[in-house]
């Protein structure tokens, strides 16, 4: 019963204003806190048409990664990986990987100024400050809203491990679909104890015959929309596709290149996915918040990190799938070049890396530098970083290479917001 | 861990009045001090309706009306006892006298600290335990200020400038869950969405494109005034019990001088430059405030939210209410009030602020609009209209704790809680049980959370959380997990019906949906069964306790038919009419 879409509310009152301030009443309408228009243009002009996100949570640190100062004083006492690609030199753990770096591009100038956990995660995972009165859509909804098919059985987002993230201001329907505990049984999919596929059809029946009254008189706005996302989730939890969530099917060596764990589980659900069509998976990979001991422990995750992330840029390309997929890697900062006497080190969001693959990118480079020492500044404050990359700038990247609707005003409350920060600029080597 | 929080300034208080100048005539009071403003509610209302030739519906059904008071007034909806009750009283004021009483049942209080809850505290936002108990404790109080009635300018104030531990002061929990770092421009944005309705955070990063005096100059004012805030968390103590405190700004020297050290953490250097961009407050379009006495900064704010020149103020504190009421505002997004956002019925937008304002009752208010036969109107029926017409009643989506409160009043006794308490064991409750543990095994300490124990802390806790009783607990417990499935938290403005694919599995297929629809011992169908021989009897009183109404004829002979036709013994299909009857839109809708 709300007004027609056609005009968006500030478009109105702007037309409004510049018509001397009068609102005819009757034009007024309530509260559609998105008063956006969901139809989109989904096919895209791009080659990307899914994206996997490898979210490592806590701030990996660059200097046990991927930008080593070996022997110098704040380096880690890691030996480096010469690879193909020239200054991509790798940590000695990443013996996968660094047989990929031709598949890869890596950026060491990731710069933003939030050091704190929640809102640097917010900022990377969104290309956003947070703002506390406004959600942004993170990567992969902004994904599954641009490239998703809206009558597709399964999730447009599917997120594997960590805290969900809700769509903002794109909708609900974009919002990741979780699976806390990747390979296992996902809760509330199956039939509750002691219902079957027929009692479950039988009591639907029973529901549609009780809604046609109520839609009668009360109009079937909500109707429609509750019988929607019911019939949404019951045609998943019928859906033969499902079986794409779990890996009973998937071959033993297929399982054991990716090997074992999680995370490893959790790449090759990602590419079971991508495979089927979901454009969007995220995996969260935790424990990178290494204060203390921090040589062993990045060692450690380095572990449970490269042999499936290589297995699944191997998996992709047999497939076919790598020049359709873009893969990235990412945390939310990185970590003092100073260490602490724990050999760990603290919260460091001037500088740090991002890694992406496929896509049909141009792989095989390194972008940004920082100085001998690890550092992005110099004594007196100056910036010494090499073509930094704010975390803005890397989604007005993805943006631009996905052929993302940069340009169009979306709402939130009577707001107007964009997919990406106007502002930022692309990093064109990535893709010329 | 010390975050500091900013606070803000607001200046935009005249551009607003100005833009909000309708005469405000006053309302006469009478004996009874809100019938006056029933009957305004109706007049304004019903001179829409001319204008535009709108016809309203007809008065509700008294049990439309008794669904629709008890969901909006107590938060759920009534139980079969209490709805016999009202449809069989034959007193003509039957609606007055239920009104009056639903307002003093202590219900009353948690209904509206779960609706400004999620409001308050930005649901979604990531504070884990500190979350939920600054959370817990926070609601608790807000309760009991509505309960007692406490004028809403006085909880505004005691919000603004609450100060101490939130174990002592659980207004504190504000600003605790205002996220951490906590910074003084979040702290100006949200108070001023919270309580004063608009929204300059925007101007934060730009001027606001038609606000013209909102700069972000004007916005520097406004969170100037929260720089002075800290809120320290003190994680090695648990339960985590952050204190605010108002601590005084250093010299800028010092500022600049601390700034140029080398080894500066990142979070130290945004601080410093908050530090330096908020350090004069000063209302928009009002003279800076002379003095540095940080302390006063906050009340002088607070004054400004509730003084008497804030027309802005009190026109959204009533709209936000409306909404809570209606669904939709007077003038919509509720919170969003600019100069060029016009309220769909002015007059009595302002004139209802004005009269609100006058003691800041909400329960007076509520008193107004509950009897006003706007509110009263039935959800069908009436030609025309959109829904800021107001001629009929709205369908709208029950809120988590709504939806969740309804379904638990799906039982016999108690037992049927035990399962579902056990899930949302509050973290005391948890350090308690370990205390316990450790007490016996006579340990000293073991360094399981990292955490010392401070047991006047945890008892001042525990009797926060007695307060809220176990129906309450559970229902916010489940209301969170659910809502966190969606992180929605302004489904409330919408008038759109929203739910999340995860949301929908859970009704579908969850433990809670599961449990209460099945036909054992403690469940509602086994008292049914017990208490009624006949089947008719027994589906008349499922429909009631589920949907708070009798079947009509046609609903009853279709579900004797599906019963009949079943060939299974009868519990089997009373567990399906009731899984159907808690699926349905009428259920998940007050209307």
């Amino acid at each position: 019963m709300s007004m027609p879409i056609s005009v968006t509310r500030r478009d109105f009152l702007r037309a409004s204003a510049a018509a001397g301030g009068v609102i005819a009443t009757s034009s007024f309408f309530a509260g559609n806190i998105r008063g956006e228009d969901k139809t989109t243009v989904r096919a895209r002009n791009s080659k990307i048409k899914h994206v996997i996100l490898l979210f490592m949570e806590g701030g990996p640190s660059q200097l046990e990664t991927f930008d080593l100062k070996p022997g110098k004083e704040t380096g880690a006492p890691y030996k480096e990986i010469e690879t193909e690609v020239p200054g991509f030199r790798p940590a000695e753990h990443f013996k996968e990987i660094a047989k990929r770096a031709g598949d890869l591009c890596l950026i060491k100038s990731m710069s933003s100024k939030e050091g704190n956990h929640s809102r640097a995660s917010y900022l990377l995972r969104t290309g956003y400050i947070p703002n506390p009165t406004l959600k942004h859509p993170s990567l992969g909804s902004i994904v599954a809203h641009q490239m998703g098919d809206p009558s597709f059985e399964l999730p447009n987002f599917v997120k594997l491990r960590g805290a969900p993230f809700p769509a903002g201001y794109l909708g609900v329907e974009n919002n990741p679909f979780v699976i806390s505990r990747p390979g296992a049984k996902i809760e509330n999919l199956d039939y509750a104890k002691g219902v079957d596929k027929e009692r479950m059809d039988r009591r639907m029946k029973l529901v549609k015959e009780m809604e046609k009254d109520f839609a009668k008189e009360r109009g079937d706005e909500a109707v429609e929309a509750h019988k929607a996302m019911y019939e949404k989730a019951r045609a998943l939890m019928d859906s033969p596709l499902r079986k794409k969530f779990y890996l009973e099917d998937e071959p033993d060596e297929i399982r054991k290149e990716y090997g074992a764990g999680a995370f490893a589980d959790s790449c090759i659900i990602a590419r079971r996915l991508v495979e089927t069509g979901v454009p969007a998976v995220e995996i969260t990979l935790g424990g990178w918040d290494t204060h203390d001991d921090g040589f062993k422990r990045c060692a450690e995750l380095i572990g449970q990190l490269d042999r499936p992330w290589a297995a699944l840029i191997n998996d992709l390309k047999r497939r076919g799938l790598y020049d359709s997929t873009l893969v990235v890697w990412m945390g939310e900062f990185g970590r003092t070049p100073k260490l602490t006497n724990t050999e760990g080190r603290g919260h460091w969001p001037g500088n740090f890396c991002a890694v992406l693959g496929g896509g049909g990118i141009k792989t095989g480079q390194v972008i940004g530098e920082t100085d001998e020492l690890g550092y992005n500044r110099d004594a007196k404050g100056n910036s010494t970083l090499k073509d930094p990359v704010s975390p803005a700038d890397l989604y007005k990247t993805l943006g631009t290479m996905m052929d993302w609707e940069m340009t169009k005003e979306f709402e939130a409350g009577n707001r107007p917001v964009w997919l990406v920060d106007k502002e930022s600029k692309a990093i064109e080597k990535l893709y010329k | 861990m010390v975050a500091r929080l900013l606070a803000f300034g607001f200046a935009c208080c005249t551009c607003l009045a100005l833009a909000f100048s309708g005469k405000a005539a006053i309302i006469a009071e009478t004996s009874d001090p809100t019938k006056a403003t029933s009957e305004l509610i109706d007049t304004e209302i019903a001179k829409v309706w001319q204008r535009d030739g709108v016809k309203p519906a007809n008065r509700a059904l008294d049990e439309e009306f008794l669904r629709r008071v008890y969901l909006d007034t107590v938060g759920l909806p009534p139980t079969s006892t209490e709805a016999r009750a009202f449809l069989d009283d034959e007193r003509l004021d039957k609606r007055e006298r239920l009104i009056d009483s639903l307002l003093a049942d202590p219900r009353f209080g948690r209904h509206l600290a779960d609706l400004w809850m999620p409001i308050l505290r930005e649901r979604g936002n990531d504070l884990g335990e500190l979350g939920v108990s600054a959370g817990d404790v926070l609601a608790v109080w807000l309760a009991r200020q509505f309960n007692a009635d406490v004028g809403f300018d006085q909880v505004i104030s005691e919000l603004v400038t609450a100060e101490g531990a939130i174990s002592k002061n659980p207004a504190s929990a504000y600003y605790g869950l205002m996220g951490f770092p906590a910074r003084s421009p979040n702290m100006a944005g949200l108070t001023s969405k919270h309580f004063a309705g608009i929204q300059i955070q925007c101007a934060e990063c730009h001027d606001h494109p038609y606000e013209e005096s909102w700069t972000q100059q004007s916005f520097k004012g406004m969170a100037s005034f929260f720089t002075g805030i800290e809120v320290q968390a003190n994680f090695e103590v648990q339960p985590v019990d952050p204190r605010v405190e108002t601590v005084p700004i250093p010299p800028r020297k010092l500022i600049e001088a601390y700034a140029a050290s080398p080894d500066l953490p990142s979070e130290a250097i945004n601080r410093v430059e908050d530090l330096l961009t908020y350090d004069q407050p000063q209302l928009i379009g009002d003279s800076p405030v002379k003095t540095r006495d940080t302390k006063i900064w906050r009340k002088l704010f607070a004054n400004w939210l509730t003084g008497k020149n804030n027309a802005t103020a009190r026109r959204y504190l009533v709209n936000r209410y409306w909404s809570f009421l209606f669904g939709i505002g007077l003038l919509n997004p509720v919170d969003d009030f600019n100069s060029l956002n016009e309220a769909s019925h002015p007059e009595l937008l302002a004139k209802l602020g004005d009269w609100f304002a006058r003691g800041y009752s909400v329960k007076k208010l509520y008193r107004a609009i509950l009897n006003s036969r706007t509110w009263q109107l039935g959800s069908r029926g009436g030609e025309g209209g959109e829904r800021w017409h107001f001629n009929r009643a709205p369908v709208r989506q029950l809120t988590a704790e709504q939806f969740f409160g309804a379904l638990f009043t799906l039982r016999d006794g108690d037992a049927m809680l035990k399962p579902f308490a056990r899930k949302t064991v509050s973290q005391y409750e948890r350090l308690r049980q370990f205390k316990t543990m450790q007490d016996m095994q006579g340990d000293k300490p073991k360094d399981d959370y990292g955490a010392k124990f401070d047991e006047e802390l945890l008892k001042t806790y525990e009797a926060w959380i007695g307060e809220m009783g176990t129906d309450w607990q559970l229902r916010r417990g489940l209301a969170a997990r659910y809502a966190a499935l969606a992180s929605d938290d302004e489904r409330m403005q919408s008038d759109t019906f929203t739910l999340s694919i995860d949301q929908a599995l859970s009704i579908l297929n969850g433990e809670v949906t599961r449990r209460l629809s099945d036909s054992r011992n403690g469940s509602l169908i086994y008292a049914i069964m017990r208490d009624h021989a006949e089947t008719a009897e027994r589906v008349e009183n499922l429909y009631l306790a589920i949907l708070s109404r009798q079947p009509t004829l046609g609903e009853k002979r279709r579900a004797l038919e599906f019963l009949a036709e079943l060939k299974q013994p009868e519990q089997v299909g009373l567990e399906d009419l009731f899984y159907a009857l808690v699926s349905s839109t009428e259920f998940a809708t007050n209307h």
